[in-house]
C-alpha cells in the first residue's frame, strides 16, 4: 500500500482529469443523502465539500475500475459519523419487534372493511407528498435512514451497504425490514394530520 | 415447491430489494400468482418503494457548490 501513496497519476493534472471523471457525477447522489442525514442546506454543503476534498486527499487509495460512487459513500458516512453524528448519537431503544408488516396496508384495509374499493391503495399512494416522504426518512434514526437510503434511493446492494457503512450483510437486512415499518407509520401519520385519511374505528 | 404466505412474507425485504436468487425468488412469484392478498400486498409494497426512491431524494447540488468543489480540487497542494 504505502508504495502507492504517492499515487499512480504522474502529475497533478492527470489525478485531476482521473478524479472528475471518476467522483463529479456523483454529486447530485451524495448531496440529496447530505440533506436527508444533516437535514439542513448549509450543513449537507459543509458535508459533500469535505467528502469531495478527502476524496481527492485519498484518491491514490481507490482502485480503478471499483464502485466509485461507494467509495465516495464511505467517505461521506464515516465523515457525517465523526463530525455530525457525535453530539446527537442516541442509544437506540425502539421496540420494533412487535412492529407489524404491511402496516399502510393493513391501515388503509381498515378503513374500507366490508365495502373494499379496489383502489384504495393506489389513491393514497398517489397523495403522498414530496415533503412528506422527505421528513418521514429524515426522521428515522440515523443507522436505519442511511440504510434505506442507500438501498431505496441510492440503489446500493445488500454487499455495497454493507462495505459503505461497514456492518454485516444481516444487519443491512434488519435495517431496512425496521426502517421500512417505522416510515410506513410516519407516512400514516403525517397522511392523519392533514386529514387525508382517517383513524379507523377497529 | 409451494411456500406459505408466511414464508413468503419473510422474504418481503429481500424480494423488494432483488436480493434473492432465482429460485427464491419464483417461489414467491409462484405463490403471488395464487395468492390474491399476498399479491395485493407485495404490489403495494413495490409502488411504496417507488415513490420513496423518486420523492425522497429528486434534489441536485447547488451549480455553485459544484463548481466551488471543482475549484478547490483545482488549488489542492
Amino acid at each position: 500500500m504505502s508504495s502507492t501513496t504517492r499515487g499512480i497519476y504522474s502529475n497533478h493534472e492527470e489525478k485531476v482529469r482521473a478524479f472528475n471523471e471518476e467522483a463529479v457525477s456523483h454529486m447530485d447522489a451524495l448531496y440529496r443523502t447530505a440533506l436527508r442525514t444533516t437535514r439542513n442546506d448549509k450543513d449537507a454543503e459543509d458535508l459533500v465539500q469535505s467528502t469531495y476534498l478527502k476524496a481527492f486527499k485519498s484518491f491514490h487509495q481507490f482502485k480503478p475500475g471499483t464502485n466509485c460512487k461507494a467509495w465516495m459513500f464511505r467517505i461521506m458516512t464515516n465523515l457525517y459519523i465523526n463530525n455530525y453524528q457525535k453530539k446527537a448519537r442516541m442509544p437506540l431503544n425502539l421496540s420494533l419487534d412487535d412492529m407489524e408488516d404491511f402496516y399502510l396496508y393493513n391501515q388503509l384495509a381498515l378503513g374500507t372493511a366490508g365495502e373494499k374499493k379496489s383502489n384504495v391503495e393506489e389513491e393514497f399512494l398517489s397523495g403522498i407528498l414530496d415533503s412528506e416522504v422527505k421528513s418521514a426518512i429524515e426522521k428515522l434514526p440515523y443507522e436505519f435512514k442511511i440504510t434505506v437510503i442507500l438501498a431505496d434511493i441510492e440503489g446500493f446492494r445488500y454487499k455495497e451497504i454493507a462495505d459503505i457503512i461497514g456492518c454485516p450483510i444481516g444487519t443491512v437486512r434488519s435495517r431496512l425490514s425496521r426502517g421500512r415499518k417505522l416510515l410506513e407509520k410516519y407516512l400514516w401519520n403525517y397522511a392523519k394530520k392533514r386529514d387525508y385519511v382517517k383513524e379507523n374505528s377497529k | 415447491m409451494k411456500i406459505t404466505c408466511n414464508e413468503a412474507v419473510k422474504n418481503l425485504i429481500d424480494y423488494l430489494h432483488r436480493e434473492l436468487g432465482n429460485i427464491e425468488r419464483k417461489k414467491i412469484d409462484e405463490h403471488l400468482e395464487k395468492c390474491y392478498k399476498c399479491c395485493d400486498k407485495f404490489e403495494f409494497e413495490e409502488k411504496l418503494s417507488d415513490i420513496i426512491c423518486k420523492q425522497g431524494g429528486d434534489e441536485t447540488c447547488p451549480k455553485r457548490l459544484k463548481s466551488n468543489i471543482i475549484k478547490l480540487i483545482n488549488e489542492v497542494e
